[in-house]
């Protein structure tokens, strides 16, 4: 089956956009990487080889995360909890900031943040960026049923935290 | 749990729809080369199945008709000994003229004893096949038992073979003297009733068909005439009678040999397993194997056969079945994570 490019972009951009947004929490950054995913995406579109399994989404995201590897600074500690949120003055282009109005979400985040690597990534893939298991499973090069239980451990994990 | 998946859902709902407007944006930027582009999204499982199957067929189409017996047509000479060997049966020493290898690779090995019946042995390469005990019985005690002997019996002979293999009919085709056709005919088809894998179809060929008729008819005006009562019927039947006699006394002089064409098929070999058999049967007689042979002929078949079953279970159906087990058990517990 073939599909214009332009409807996998309109289909992918805010799940890309919202994975990449919660990894780098600035916004004009994400913004950039979320351009320069697209722009190689397009480069390298006819390397892009359908297999079992393996789909344009999860191609895409690897591409995304290539990009997160070379932009994240890594020399950064601090995470969405610890800074300022609410103040205005702290200004650092924050879209949670803007985003996070309510404690509740920010709470969410906050527990989202506390996860391990993998757990953090998996719930990001699924719940905020919306993406189906297979391409999880590709992204994160687990099986389906390992999912599983990740996906199980960190919800209640989050669960115990903020008693929802 | 689900309060905290929803809550979840809610969150990412509002990061995606944060992204319209950078959507539009990018969008405006990138539409030149977006517009035109496709992309091939979903993998065909059918083509390398499609592939696979038909590269499977060819290979097995191919082992199939190498495995095809060519043609086999054999030039007999009943006249000629091709082969010195001799055999022994009984008291007296048979040779036969027409003693030849007419199968290629089928030279059987021969053993003889003190018996009135000489057997012929011969082995096959497969697990199918067995081997086949082939009697020659002597001309003295029956001389009519095989199709050769029934060719030289009336003075004629065979000339030629065709074997196609694979189960296809053997033809054979002789001459016999044209008068001794009916006798002969007669005496084939008792010959055939006799082996219950061979049947017969005789095709007179070149034969001038009023001789066949002329006989006939002249056998049908005698019988008139022995019945008959009437003085005045009975001399118009002789008369006829005469007229045909010399019809048939001058059809003699032109043909002397009638070519005859004997199709051997087989009748009910047991799954394929006698097809290779009825040539010999057909020159040298037939000894039917006893029940208890044919009994562990087809055990042996069956066993073959299930191995073959247990082969594409073990490689194909077992394999699928665990795939499928494992897929489902997958789905079923990201069902309840959604």
């Amino acid at each position: 089956m073939r599909k214009r490019f332009l409807d996998l972009y309109d289909e992918y951009h805010p799940k890309l956009y919202a994975y990449v947004l919660v990894r780098v929490r600035q916004k004009q950054e994400a913004e950039d990487i979320v351009q320069q995913t697209f722009t190689k995406a397009l480069d390298k579109i006819d390397d892009f080889k359908p297999r079992r399994g393996a789909t344009f989404g999860s191609w895409l995201f690897q591409i995304a995360k290539n990009e997160l590897v070379d932009r994240v600074r890594k020399d950064s500690k601090l995470t969405f909890c610890e800074t300022e949120v609410l103040d205005e003055k702290t200004a650092d282009g924050s879209i949670l900031n803007d985003l996070i109005d309510q404690e509740s979400w920010r709470e969410v985040i906050c527990q989202i943040e506390k996860l391990n690597e993998l757990e953090r990534e998996v719930i990001t893939l699924k719940y905020l960026a919306d993406m189906s298991y297979n391409d999880i499973a590709k992204i994160t090069e687990k099986k389906p049923n390992t999912l599983a239980v990740i996906l199980k451990r960190a919800l209640e994990k989050i669960r115990e935290e903020i008693n929802v | 749990m689900i309060e905290t998946k929803n809550k979840l859902k809610e969150l990412g709902k509002k990061l995606r729809d944060r992204g319209a407007e950078h959507q539009e944006v990018l969008r405006a930027q990138l539409i030149g080369r977006m517009q035109d582009q496709e992309v091939r999204t979903s993998y065909s499982v059918l083509k390398p199945l499609v592939f696979s199957g038909a590269s499977i067929f060819a290979v097995i189409a191919l082992v199939i008709f190498t495995q095809l017996d060519d043609e086999r047509v054999v030039a007999y000479a009943p006249a000629s000994v091709v082969s010195e060997d001799e055999f022994f049966a009984g008291e007296g020493t048979v040779t036969s003229d027409s003693y030849y290898p007419y199968v290629t690779g089928y030279a059987p090995s021969q053993n003889s004893d003190d018996n009135d019946i000489v057997d012929y042995e011969q082995e096959h390469g497969s697990m199918l096949e067995t081997s086949v005990t082939i009697n020659l019985l002597t001309r003295e005690e029956d001389p009519l038992g095989t199709t050769e002997s029934l060719f030289t019996s009336f003075g004629g002979h065979i000339s030629s073979i065709y074997d196609y293999g694979m189960g296809q009919p053997t033809t054979i085709t002789g001459f016999v003297p044209a008068d001794s056709y009916f006798l002969f005919r007669e005496q084939l088809r008792d010959l055939v009733k006799s082996d219950r894998f061979m049947m017969e179809s005789i095709n007179a060929q070149d034969l001038i068909p009023s001789a066949i008729s002329i006989d006939e008819y002249i056998e049908d005006v005698k019988t008139q005439i022995e019945k008959t009562t009437n003085q005045t019927k009975k001399d118009q039947l002789e008369t006829q009678l005469e007229n045909l006699q010399e019809s048939r006394e001058s059809l003699d002089s032109r043909v002397e040999y009638v070519t005859v064409g004997i199709t051997i098929e087989e009748s009910s070999g047991v799954w394929g397993a006698g097809d290779q058999y009825e040539l010999e049967r057909a020159m040298y007689g037939f000894n039917d194997p006893g029940f208890l042979d044919q009994a562990c002929l087809n055990v042996v078949i069956v066993i073959f056969w299930f191995v073959q079953a247990l082969s594409v279970a073990f490689w194909i159906l077992i394999p699928i079945g665990i795939w499928l087990l494992v897929r489902r058990k997958n789905r079923r517990a990201l069902r309840v994570l959604d």
